[in-house]
């Protein structure tokens, strides 16, 4: 019985194509994870008492798009049509392992400075997009965790 | 070899081969079915005489205002760049119909700039067209303001905005996610599937290792399952709901001409400040 069992549970996560893990990301200490509602078009997205908010993003890669093609999509959007400026890009991997950019950007939200991070990672078939944003002031005061919790992406 | 061992190996040796057998012919089988679904749409936009047909993937994209006006789509049948100079609206009532009779999951976004006498006004009257479209205010983000509307009202609340004053730019998207939204079905079914066989599992199982070890995958699936019900929850909103976001100015701040691209990516251009700030207006309350 014991065996049966072990081997009809291998058929069934090798024959179940949903059993892969789901995407999904660490939320920084001091966040509370909103829920399904307000959660909006995220798969993860979490605010803190300043109004900092870190959101994960899954979204389909169709054509699979390499990590360099989306974050370029993301910086051009931002940059080019949104009125973001870029202020710091580096190429990352995540703790997973996934390869990708981390871009900081700045804007000026009516006469408020504001701090805007995104990190673009591929994985399989999806695109995952971490942000992170609010007043400046409140995000560099927790930058290093903000980084931790875009980088946990796996 | 042991009794033990042979056991096992008989009853592995038919499921590698079944396993085998079904990576062999899936494949095809997926290839004949996107195949003779392409045709199917092909012969229905051929016998409604809309023609050059967009295929099923690609993206609608209108320039309208001052600008420069016409369709372009990521590929066409054709394989051929080209230019409409039908209106807007008789273009989208070419295609809009067409999507929906074909059971297709589409996506539609809207992106106006426009100029208008009074910012304020023009934007108090895009909230209540929203809320007469059956939508909602998303986010305001200074001069710049995203709605949601009904799917099928999106076509009027486009030649209703148009109205509101004069268009700069305007850009019209249509982003099929048939596929991606039935993969997820399939996978959330499937996933359901393997949860009942565990929790079957978990009420036969004779000794602790066989239930702890059914009860540690169950939670596992759970978690994968509810995950899946939220994208496919998420997915569903976007497709009942259109997005148009509107960027009002004045009279004397004509901006240049737009040389940028819009790719036709909807998600692209939901990311920013404005969206990851703002949380639903219902959840707000």
């Amino acid at each position: 019985m014991r065996r049966s069992t072990l081997v009809l549970c291998l058929v069934a996560l090798v024959a179940c194509p949903s059993c892969k893990q789901e995407d999904r990301m660490d939320v920084p200490d001091g966040f509370v994870e909103v829920g399904r509602e307000a959660r909006g078009d995220y798969e993860t997205r979490a605010v803190s008492a300043d109004g900092v908010v870190v959101a994960l993003r899954v979204e389909p890669n169709p054509e699979n798009g390499a990590p360099e093609f989306w974050a370029d999509a993301v910086r051009n959007e931002l940059t080019q049509a949104r009125g973001y400026a870029l202020a710091k890009e580096e190429e990352v991997k995540s703790a997973s392992g996934l390869d990708g950019r981390l871009m900081e950007f700045t804007a000026d939200a009516e006469g408020v400075k504001a701090a805007y991070l995104v990190a673009v990672f591929v994985k399989d078939d999806d695109v995952l997009v971490a942000e992170a944003g609010g007043k400046a002031d409140a995000v560099a005061a927790r930058r290093d965790a903000l980084r931790t919790a875009l980088l946990s992406v796996r | 070899m042991t009794a033990n061992t042979r056991r096992l190996f008989l009853i592995a040796l038919p499921i590698c081969a079944l396993l085998i057998l079904a990576a062999l012919i899936l494949p095809p089988l997926s290839r004949s079915r996107e195949l003779a679904k392409r045709a199917v749409w092909q012969a229905e936009r051929q016998s409604a005489g809309v023609a050059p047909a967009l295929r099923p993937d690609a993206v609608l994209i209108d320039r309208g205002g001052n600008m420069d006006r016409h369709f372009r789509a990521g590929e066409l049948d054709t394989g051929v760049p080209v230019t409409e100079s039908r209106s807007v609206s008789k273009a989208l009532a070419a295609v809009l119909p067409k999507m929906a009779t074909a059971e297709r999951k589409v996506v539609y976004t809207a992106g106006f700039h426009m100029l208008v006498g009074d910012v304020a006004l023009a934007q108090e009257r895009t909230r209540k067209l929203a809320d007469e479209m059956g939508g909602y205010m998303q986010s305001l983000d200074g001069p710049r303001l995203t709605i949601r509307v009904l799917a099928e009202q999106f076509e009027a609340a486009v030649e209703r905005l148009a109205e509101l004053g004069t268009v700069v730019r305007r850009h019209i998207e249509a982003n099929d996610v048939t596929e991606q939204f039935y993969d997820l079905e399939v996978r959330l079914k499937n996933a359901r599937a393997l949860a009942e066989r565990l929790r079957a599992l978990l009420a036969r199982a004779d000794d602790m290792a066989d239930a702890l070890a059914a009860e540690k995958e169950l939670a596992r699936v759970t978690t994968d399952i509810e995950r899946m019900e939220g994208r496919l929850n998420r997915l569903r909103n976007r497709i009942a709901f259109a997005t148009i976001t509107v960027t009002f100015d004045q009279p004397g701040d004509v901006p240049p001409p737009e040389l940028t691209t819009h790719l036709p990516f909807a998600w692209l251009h939901e990311l920013g400040l404005d969206t990851l700030l703002a949380f639903p207006q219902s959840y707000r309350d």
